[in-house]
């Protein structure tokens, strides 16, 4: 299995999908090519498909199809104590789960779109220890590490 | 052969693979590989079929048709994330 292993938020994974010419997309076809591991929680899965069946429910079958060919992990939501350990790092509450479940994941990078949740304050990165950036940051460093 | 090997841009954008790359990986005259943007001038060519690209150029179609964009699911996902929030996690 590949290097590179990148937790994929609701965000960046439904950007692959959907946005053809994105670097979303292309972290999704490295993982389907499996020269990374893309790692997703349940709650991932959950808040997608919750928001195409809202939106458009005659993509969801499509959309379920595209999550498993894309490779990923999809592992449980983290537990509740885990989370209450850090619910201070983060302003909303709401998104501490999948920091948490990335964290607990070990994975090389946490990838989203959420840019004032996720990015703006840099100290979330710095307490949780992970990499934290957009599908963009996430491809150029995935490129750095395919080409050493 | 070395893990990396330079080759040339011909006419009209082609690219000859190296022999000793060719024999190694079976490939032969007529082979379709797919080739992956990873910005910056960097590619990946693999042989692997995708279905992701074929799948998501039919949701992005879709929504076209129902004039959803981007953006709408990007706010719909933020909504669902406080409701699986409020489902999940939060205590009376």
């Amino acid at each position: 299995m590949p290097g590179p292993d990148l937790f994929l938020d609701s965000s960046a994974l439904f950007a692959g999908i959907a946005s053809p010419t994105g670097a979303a997309r292309a972290l999704l076809l490295l993982g389907e090519t499996q020269q990374i591991q893309l790692t997703i929680s349940e709650q991932v899965v959950a808040e997608t498909e919750r928001a195409v069946a809202r939106k458009i429910p005659a993509a969801l079958s499509l959309v379920r199809q595209a999550i498993l060919h894309s490779g990923v992990k999809i592992l449980p939501d983290p537990p509740f104590a885990d989370i209450q350990a850090c619910l201070s790092w983060m302003n909303d509450p709401t998104d501490v789960p999948i920091l948490v479940a990335a964290l607990n994941a070990r994975v090389d990078f946490l990838v989203t779109l959420k840019r004032k949740h996720f990015l703006e304050d840099v100290t979330i990165a710095q307490k949780s220890g992970l990499r934290i950036g957009t599908p963009g940051d996430a491809l150029a460093w995935v490129r750095e590490q395919l080409v050493r | 052969m070395s893990l990396s090997t330079t080759i040339q841009i011909r006419s009209k954008g082609s690219l000859t693979l190296p022999v000793e790359l060719r024999r190694k990986y079976q490939f032969n005259d007529g082979d379709v590989l797919r080739l992956i943007d990873l910005g910056d001038g960097s590619f990946l060519i693999t042989p692997q079929a995708t279905t992701v690209d074929r799948l998501g150029d039919r949701i992005a179609e879709m929504m076209a048709e129902q004039d959803v964009s981007l953006e709408d699911i990007l706010e719909a996902l933020d909504q669902e994330r406080q409701q699986y929030y409020q489902e999940r996690y939060a205590r009376p």
